[in-house]
Order: C-alpha cells, then structure tokens, then sequence
C-alpha cells in the first residue's frame, strides 16, 4: 500500500510494527524482506517516486574538508534512493576488512566476514548479478579470454567485480512494495524527529514533515534508520530534546569516522608489447559482466602494514584527456538521473565504448584505496537549518598519512611485480613519489561517492555507535542499516556489504527482535 | 674484468637497460640516470658504477673473460632477482631495479 503524505490529513498518526526510515537501497531491500510476514511494516520516503530538486535541497550541507562531491547530488532524496544513479559495481569485502589490524588505529569489527558471508547471496539477487561467487578460477572458466598477468599470487591476486543491469531500486522493486500487502509506503515523510521515552531508552514515535506543511507522527515498536550514513548521523545528532547530544550520542562518536575511498589516478604502467586484457578492461557500460582489479594479498598488507585497495588498468585511450570524477560530478541530481534513464534507452543499441579488441600495452592505474577509521573525519550539524527546520549537514572528510602510505606501496608492489615478471614498468605520478609527503593531496583525488561509517559498529559503546546487530547502543529499538554501520571501509564499492548487513540486521529481527514485537499490531496478510 | 671492458670498448653494452630502452627513449633513460646520482652521489664515478653493475656483492657471478651477450643476459637475470628481493629504487617516480637504476646512471655519465 502506498499514501503520499502530502495528502494525510495534518497531525495523523500512523502506527505499525517496523518502522524503515528510507526507501533506498538498505530500506527498501528490508522492507522486501518482510513481505509476508505477519507484520506491519511503515516504510517512510522523504521523497516521492522521482527525484525533485526540492527534496535534493535538504540534502545540502556545507565540504569543509577534504575537496568531496555536492552533499545534495551525490546522494539521491527518492523512492529508491542513490541506485538511481548507481554504476553497479558489485564485490564482497574481504576477510581482512573486518579484522583487528595492529597497524590500523581503530580497526576490527566485532562481526566477522564469515557471519555476513551467508547474506551475500540474498544480497546478489536483489542486485541481479549472476553469481556469489567472486572468485577468479570460477570466472574464468565462463571465458577463457580472461587472462591474467603472470603475477605472484602471493603477492597480487585478482579481485573480481560483477556489475549489477544497474537495478534501480525505485522502478524495479516499486511493485513489489506496493503489492506487498503488510508494506506501507509513505512518501513525502521526512523524519525531523526521533522521540523517546523520558528515560531515553526507547523510541516512542518519529516525527515526519513535508514540504506541503503537513506534519505527523508515526509509532512502532522497532525503528530501522536506513537514509544513508551522513543522513543517519544526522538524523541522530538532530534527534536531541531528550537527549541534548544527539541520540546515541553520550560518548560524541555519532557522525564520527566519516569514510569514502580514495579514487584517484596513481601510475602509468608501460609494457613493451600489447597484451590481451580482456580480465582487466575498465566497465564498459550495458556490456562489461565481470572484471578484475589487482589488489595486494591479506600477507602482503599485514607485511607492509599497509591498508587494503586496488588498482584498475585504464588503457591510455580510454584514460586520455578524461577529466578527474571530481571535477565533473554534476550538481544537479536530476540531470543525472535523466542522463542515466537516457542510456538505459540505448541499451543493446549504442556501443558504451566496448573496445573491438582487448590487446593494450599503455595504461594508467587507477587505485581505489581503503580509508583509514578516522575519528576527526565527521558529519556535524550546521546552525542553518533546511526547509523543514532540520540542522543541515557538513562534512569535514579527513585523510590520514596511512592513506597516502599506502596508495604509494600498493604501486611499489604492482611496479615489483610487472618489473619480477618482465611485463613492464611502474611509473609513479608526481603528487605520490615524495615519501615524506603523506598528508598532501591532489585536487584530482576524489571519493567514490561511498559514505561510510557515521554511526560505526563496535564492541562497547565506547568505541561505536551501534552493537554487533545494528542496535544503538543504549536504546532498546532503533537500529541503523547500510554503510554508515561500517566499522572500516574496505577496498570494494559498499553496495553488496551494505546489502549484507542489511539482510543481516533483518535476520536478526526477525528470529531475536521478534519476540518483542509479538504483541504489537499483526496484520492479516 | 672492468678493465678488461674498457678496453675491449664494451662497457657501452652495459650502458644499456635493455628492457627499459623498449619503453624509454636515450634522453628519458639518461634523465633517470642523472636523477638516480642524484639520490646516490657516491655511486657518480662510472669506475664505481661498472663495478656495482658488472660485480655487485655478494653475486659475484662474473668471470673475466665472458663474452658481452652472457653478461648482458646474468644482467637481465640480476634485474629480475632486484625486483624479486625488493632491490629497488623509485627514480622520478619510475620504480626500477637497482642494476637497471645504474645501468641508466653509467649511460648519463657515458653521454654527458
């Protein structure tokens, strides 16, 4: 069922079971999850079912750090959420990423890679790419033209990548929802509050707004927050008549450990004679099903006491006169998406720059790199507030010298490599090669647009915002899905973990939580 | 033995990192040169040089005597254990073996 909330009458309270605050990626997976049970679930969309300049609007926030992309274009305010502009790239994190690393500060979730292993595969199908599996021998015998490069494996292994239709989450699942007959949709319900009891150990209600003026409250006995991890650092920090700080936010860890990848060009590599690179060429838009990355082995960083990433091979015609991502990331959401509906048109009819071979021997590397937990890179709330009365978001992105430390070890060691096995030779751009230079960036460096860790997982609250199952600390009912839950930042694209954990938390609830909330309203489905 | 090179006038062969000569053109490979005695300036005397290219220690291996073609290829051989041993030197950004690094500081002095 879906009601748009402009249309409500003023001051109605809805009530349900579950309450999913965002209809993104992480909302909306959840809420496909629940379809059939015999309860209530209140998803709440700020937006409506396409993406509105307006709504964009209350994503603005002020970059008062490292050069990123705009607050209120990177991430998309509908029905659907950021998979609306989603490349689709899709890999696992690696066992290492949720590893206690003595060389990493801050680093060590208090799950394991090996208890979000099984929700990759839910994950996968709501992405709608073809296998969980990620491993390089699988792939290659799908084709054989996917050679590797004579590399030490124990040095650098092939990281692959699928690549999701891209699915765009608001038309491919808005059926789904909305035939979903325990699943209530409510756009234009923009969360401005979240309300306790006196004791601030219970979410009562969140308060919604909209831009018609309309205010209501809506009560449940399990709160999901799942509106991207700057949003729901937000969200908390805003949430604070009861609790001055922000909910969650005794110990000032809320919006704290902002992280992205650092995506940036890092070496050219020279081979003397062409090769077939079949396995490495860069995503080629409706065409590319898989490819690789070199990333450096799990021994090879803990050796090097370096962080985990990975390079791509950027042929030098593809690469050539290509402006950084950050210099042209458009600020108009709408724009974007309608640049990305336009290709879907074109789908199976245009040639996205599938090359007519693969045979390359100049390239660039472009290095995708982990970001080091850092607790001064943070969201924080602006005196400004946005049309519905809400602190805007800033952003300070911060990096750190392990970061740049590592963007240049990572080329050492494919130089190494290419040089070991006479493939070719590493050349270093000049921002990397000074090594007593590890806190200057180039202007060319930006994020993956991959927002991580706000309201990070951890052990004891003196270390997280949330526990090992999503939950607040120190609140009985309000969770947190998606990345923002992310302890460390890894060396893939979110997606598919954020999807992970979501279908984790949704475990969670379903076989512990529930027992909490079998006394609240069922419905007949 | 290096002057047993001089000599025969072949130490110009070992002037010459052959793989390296397949990407780089003579004035790239004699800039590199000149920026390696740059981050090693004991290693400026082409005496020295020849010596670390042809007899580093402790791989000795080779002979008075041997024909260019063999000490070109324990060279080859050299380069490939320099990056296998993490023997290696960041010149401008290009991340070399140290014998091809050399190879390129003895072709600098050979063509200043």
């Amino acid at each position: 069922m879906h009601r748009d909330a402009t249309q409500l009458e003023n001051h109605s309270v809805i009530e349900g079971d579950i309450c999913i605050v965002g209809a993104g990626v992480a909302g909306i997976a959840m809420a496909l999850d629940w379809i059939n049970t015999p309860y209530k679930v209140i998803l709440l969309e700020g937006g409506g079912f396409n993406v509105e300049s307006k709504m964009q609007d209350l994503y603005r926030g002020k970059s008062i750090g490292q050069r990123y992309y705009p607050l209120h274009s990177q991430r998309l305010h509908y029905f659907g959420g950021t998979s609306g502009h989603w490349a689709g790239f899709c890999s696992p994190f690696d066992p290492i990423d949720f590893k206690r690393r003595d060389w990493v500060e801050h680093s060590g979730w208090p799950i394991q890679y090996d208890d979000v292993l099984p929700h990759y595969e839910q994950a996968r199908k709501v992405v709608e790419i073809d296998s969980s599996n990620f491993d390089f021998e699988f792939w290659r015998k799908t084709d054989p033209e996917l050679k590797p490069l004579p590399l030490d494996k124990k040095v650098l292994w092939n990281k692959m990548w699928q690549f999701s239709p891209p699915t765009r989450f608001g038309t491919r699942y808005k059926e789904d929802i909305l035939k979903g007959g325990n699943i209530f949709l409510y756009t234009h319900a923009n969360v401005v509050n979240i309300e306790t009891d006196d004791a601030v150990s219970t979410v009562k209600q969140v308060r919604i707004k909209n831009l018609d003026g309309k205010e209501h409250t809506v009560k449940a006995k399990c709160f999901v927050m799942a509106c991207c991890a700057i949003q729901n650092a937000r969200m908390l920090l805003a949430s604070n008549l009861q609790a001055p700080k922000g909910l969650g936010n005794d110990r000032d860890l809320v919006g704290r450990f902002f992280m992205d990848h650092m995506e940036v060009m890092t070496s050219d590599l020279f081979m003397p004679f062409e090769r077939p690179i079949k396995l490495y060429y860069p995503w080629v838009y409706s065409d590319t099903k898989v490819r690789a990355e070199l990333a450096m082995t799990e021994n090879k960083q803990a050796e090097l006491r370096v962080l985990n990433g990975t390079a791509s091979l950027m042929p030098k015609e593809v690469t050539s006169n290509k402006p950084a991502n950050i210099d042209t990331f458009p600020g108009d959401a709408v724009a974007t998406v309608e640049m990305w509906n336009e290709m879907n048109k074109l789908r199976g009819k245009e040639n996205f720059g599938k090359p007519e071979n693969y045979e390359c021997k100049e390239f660039e590397l472009f290095t995708r790199m982990e970001q080091a937990p850092n607790p001064n890179s943070r969201i924080q709330l602006d005196r400004e507030t946005d049309e519905l009365g809400v602190p805007r978001a800033n952003l300070d992105w911060r990096l750190s010298a392990i970061d740049k430390k590592s963007i240049r070890q990572l080329q050492k060691i494919i130089g190494e490599e290419v040089g070991r096995s006479e493939i070719g030779r590493i050349r270093m751009k000049k921002w990397l090669r000074d090594e007593k230079k590890n806190n200057d960036w180039p202007t060319t460096l930006g994020g993956g647009w991959h927002n991580m860790g706000t309201t990070r997982m951890a052990d004891s609250p003196t270390e997280g915002v949330v526990d090992a199952n999503c939950k607040v600390f120190g609140l009985t009912n309000l969770y947190m899905a998606g990345s923002s839950c992310f302890a460390t930042s890894g060396a893939a694209n979110p997606t598919l973990t954020l999807l992970a954990l979501t279908f984790r938390l949704s475990a969670h609830l379903k076989t512990t939580a529930i027992k909490n909330l079998e006394t609240i309203h069922k419905v007949t489905v | 033995m290096i002057q047993w090179f001089r000599n025969s006038g072949q130490d110009k062969a070992l002037a010459k990192p052959k793989f390296l000569s397949l990407l780089c053109d003579r004035k790239t490979i004699r800039m590199l040169g000149n920026a390696y005695l740059k981050l090693k300036p004991e290693e400026t005397r082409d005496d020295v040089l020849l010596n670390d290219i042809l007899a580093e220690k402790p791989n000795k291996i080779f002979a008075k005597g041997q024909d260019t073609l063999m000490v070109e290829s324990q060279i080859e051989k050299r380069i490939r254990q320099d990056f296998d041993t993490d023997n290696i030197v960041v010149v401008q950004g290009w991340v070399l073996s140290i014998t091809e690094a050399r190879q390129c500081a003895f072709f600098s002095i050979l063509n200043s």
